[in-house]
Order: structure tokens, then C-alpha cells, then sequence
């Protein structure tokens, strides 16, 4: 598994580990109720290295995503990102990219298991284009502050205002490290990246501890993002979203240009929306029962299978599982019931709204 | 027949004809392919005065055509040929290679 340079700080924190698709990411610092309470009201600091990190440099490295994915990345300006979804030519997709136009070149995050695939994805496609990608996942860090006072936070570091929309990118330093910040919003609350190579980042993680406490930050792990994820309904790679899926089964809407002509994979997904035949839906699901079901574990109304659990977790001491679900959109109204039985044990779902990934602004 | 890509007469006289017009007469038809388009490929057809280090360079019927060595992957075995007439769709590449191609005809995978 790979550790990131934060890792020992984070062990000294007390921190539980957990394998994330190959990375040791951290899963709980102290208790859920004081990490969830400072990500939705005070701020939080995460670690969220786990992921594929690139950098595009070339005049055609916007054109040629802008040809592989389903958004308009033509009208992106430096300082602005935008999501994208890489499909194939069924329109399936690859992953779902964040690509930010900082500066002069592109910052492309991936979904961890994603990485090589994109890598591979875009030399396949690369025939004459001015393009260089380079892979800095293993050299970089990225940690983010999440909640209200996260700006707060952020700006007393970096000395200035940090004025950022959802989407937004601006390469700063703080205390001499350069840091490049991006506004991702990517949990339904305000949350600010923080990118920094390996080296730097226990110096930065420290400063952030450190002039957190006058706001009271707290570190949050896994099972907290995982939790505030799911009741977001945020799609998320290898659960939501797969090669089986398409983009709009899962909630990505806003992250597809219908006015942007050729991408691959375009007949197929403007078809699935021109004729209505997008079959399932991303619903948000409210469980009652004892345990835990599994991702995976199947939807059942009247003991036939409508859909498949993607997601799961519980809240402690309010004991409410919540969980996500790709259904047949014959049954993805809110206050539909759903049966979901697996090992011996038995829950009732509750769809509890239909999913809807929409974040203001540039739809990142 | 050989793996390569050829051209009918016929589009060999069309490019010839559009290149006068252009008021080239020393040039290379480009025949390449580019990423993109909802089948995942699509043809690229452009007139270049010279050719590049890795091009291949392939004559029939007295025109010359560059052909970049990863393009030359996806098309060898094609033929270039043209349609007009009241319904022609002009140049049109038959490429045995071509798995799928979409609706508009412009875009194909392998």
C-alpha cells in the first residue's frame, strides 16, 4: 500500500488505517461526532493524497481532453476547473476527472484505481498533438480543509484574500512552500485543496494543525468524508461509477456538454437522453435493521432484484445507515421501499430523494 | 494486397484539382488520424508542402501521401476513394480495420 510522506505524523495522531484502492489512508483521529461536527461546522482537515495526479503541458492538451471527455473544456480559462467524464466510445465511463487550467497547464486528478487507465487513455489518443503528460501522483500531497472556516483558515496562512469559486485554482505559497489551491466543494460543503509536493507537505500539514486550533480545526479521516460523501449523493469510481455505467445513470449531468459537439462516446449518451432511456437512476437511500449491508448487495421490491446498493455507512449513536443505490427508474421516487437481504439479515431502504450531483457554479 | 493505404484515381484527381486551386503544386496529402469524435477516431485529410522526419511516404497515381507512423497503424489496408454526384458524401475512407463508425460516418474505432 502506499503511505504518503503525512503517514507517521498521522500514526502519532492516532490515527486507524484503512487500504483505499491500494493507498493507507487514514480512517478515524478521534471520535465521528467531533470529526463530523468540524467538517460541517467548524473545519476539518483531510488527507486526500488517495488519487491519480497529472500535469498536461502543450498547446493541444485542452483540445485533445476537451475531444476524449464529455464536458466543454474549450471555455475553460486559466484559473478555472471544471469535471469531465472520460467515455469510451459506448459512453461508458473511464473516470471522472477534475481538470484545473492553472496558469499555463492542466492539473488532471483521477480516481486512484483510474490513474494508469487515463495515462494509457490519452497516449492512445495522442497522435501529432503538442502534449506531455507527466505523472506526479508519488510526488505530491494533497490536503484538504473542509468546512466554514476553512478559507479563514487558508487565508491566515497564506497572508492575503483567497477568493476562489467552486472550480477555481490559484498557485500560492505558505510560509515559502508553493501550494496550489483549488475550491472543490466536492462534499457539498466549501472545502479547499491543498496540492504540495511530498517533501513539504508534514511542514504544511503542521502549520495547518497549528493555525487551525483558533478555528477550531480537527483532522478527519475516512469513515467521516465517506459518511458527509453519501448523504451528498456524490457519485464516487468503483462504487457509483464503472465501465458499466453511464454518465447519466449516475448523476453526472452536470459534468456533460450537450452543445459541444464530437467527443467519444457522444452519439451514445445524447441518444440515452434524447429518447429517454436512461434505465436506472442514482437514488439516495435511507436503511432500517440491524448490522450493516453490503455494497453490491441487491434492491428487491416484491423479491425482484430493481437495483444495487453502491455505497453504505452508518452514523454512530444515531445508529441511521444511509447509503446510495443505482435503481431502475421505475423505482427511484423518494418513499419507495426497497428490500435488501444478504447473509441472514434483513433491511427496508427508503429512496429518499432522487440524486441530483449538482453543485453551483462550474459544475465541479 | 499488401498492408498499405491507397487511393483511387479518381481521389488522387480531386486532391490534385483542390490543391491547384489552393495554388499548391508542390505538396503532400496528409492522411492521418485523430482522437475524438463519438466513435473514438477520426480521419484527418490536409495539404502539407513537405513531409515530416517519421512520416511514411506512399505514391500512387502521381500524388504523394505523408502518413504519420502511429496513424499508419490504424490504416493500413485503407483505400481512399471519393463519391460526388447528386448524393456523394466526397472523400470517404474504407478502412477494414474500422470496427464500429457512428452515424455521421466521420468517426470509427478499431
Amino acid at each position: 500500500m502506499v503511505r504518503t510522506s503525512l503517514y507517521s505524523r498521522q500514526q502519532e495522531m492516532g490515527a486507524t488505517f484503512r487500504d483505499f484502492h491500494g493507498w493507507e489512508v487514514p480512517v478515524r483521529y478521534t471520535d465521528f461526532e467531533t470529526e463530523h461536527g468540524a467538517a460541517t461546522s467548524r473545519v476539518a482537515l483531510r488527507d486526500a493524497s488517495a488519487g491519480g495526479r497529472l500535469t498536461l503541458h502543450g498547446s493541444d492538451a485542452l483540445d485533445l481532453l476537451h475531444r476524449l471527455s464529455t464536458n466543454d473544456l474549450l471555455t475553460l480559462k486559466p484559473g478555472e476547473g471544471i469535471r469531465t467524464v472520460l467515455t469510451n466510445n459506448k459512453g461508458r465511463i473511464l473516470d471522472l476527472l477534475r481538470v484545473y487550467y492553472v496558469e499555463d497547464y492542466l492539473l488532471v486528478y483521477t480516481s486512484p484505481q483510474s490513474l494508469q487507465k487515463v495515462i494509457e487513455w490519452i497516449d492512445l489518443y495522442t497522435f501529432l498533438e503538442d502534449l506531455t503528460v507527466t505523472d506526479i501522483t508519488a510526488d505530491t500531497v494533497v490536503m484538504e480543509l473542509v468546512g466554514p472556516n476553512g478559507v479563514g483558515v487558508l487565508e491566515s496562512l497564506t497572508g492575503g484574500s483567497v477568493s476562489l469559486q467552486p472550480g477555481g485554482v490559484i498557485v500560492d505559497t505558505i510560509h515559502g512552500i508553493p501550494v496550489t489551491i483549488t475550491r472543490d466543494d466536492s462534499l457539498d460543503l466549501e472545502s479547499y485543496g491543498l496540492l504540495v509536493d511530498a517533501d513539504s507537505a508534514p511542514s504544511l500539514w503542521e502549520d495547518l494543525l497549528e493555525q487551525g486550533q483558533l478555528w477550531e480545526l480537527s483532522p478527519m479521516g475516512d469513515e467521516v468524508s465517506e459518511i458527509l460523501r453519501i448523504t451528498a449523493g456524490v457519485p464516487m469510481y468503483g462504487q457509483e461509477l464503472s465501465e458499466q455505467v453511464n454518465p447519466l445513470e449516475a448523476g453526472l449531468r452536470p459534468s456533460i456538454s450537450f452543445t459541444k459537439g464530437c467527443y467519444i462516446g457522444q452519439e451514445v449518451v445524447l441518444r440515452l437522453d434524447t429518447y429517454r432511456k436512461v434505465q436506472r437512476h442514482l437514488v439516495r437511500l435511507a436503511i432500517e435493521g440491524e448490522g450493516l449491508p453490503s455494497i453490491g448487495d441487491k434492491l428487491l421490491v416484491d423479491g425482484k432484484t430493481v437495483g444495487t446498493l453502491t455505497s453504505v455507512g452508518k452514523i454512530p449513536l444515531q445508529r441511521n445507515i444511509i447509503g446510495l443505490g443505482l435503481i431502475r427508474t421505475a423505482y427511484d421516487q423518494p418513499g419507495q421501499e426497497v428490500e435488501i437481504t444478504s447473509q441472514g439479515h434483513h433491511w427496508i431502504g427508503r429512496v429518499i430523494s432522487l440524486d441530483q450531483y449538482a453543485l453551483e457554479g462550474s459544475g465541479v | 494486397m499488401p498492408l498499405t493505404i491507397n487511393i483511387s484515381p479518381k481521389a488522387a484527381d480531386k486532391v490534385t484539382t483542390f490543391a491547384e486551386k489552393e495554388g499548391m503544386y508542390n505538396f503532400g496529402l496528409r492522411v492521418g488520424v485523430k482522437g475524438g469524435g463519438c466513435s473514438g477516431l477520426t480521419y484527418q485529410l490536409s495539404l502539407e508542402e513537405e513531409s515530416r522526419p517519421d512520416d511514411k511516404i506512399i505514391e500512387e497515381h502521381g500524388l504523394k501521401m505523408f502518413v504519420d507512423r502511429k496513424s499508419y497503424i490504424f490504416l493500413a489496408g485503407t483505400i481512399l476513394e471519393y463519391s460526388d454526384g447528386l448524393n456523394g458524401r466526397g472523400f470517404e475512407f474504407h478502412n477494414p480495420n474500422a470496427k464500429t463508425t457512428c452515424g455521421c460516418g466521420t468517426s470509427f474505432s478499431v
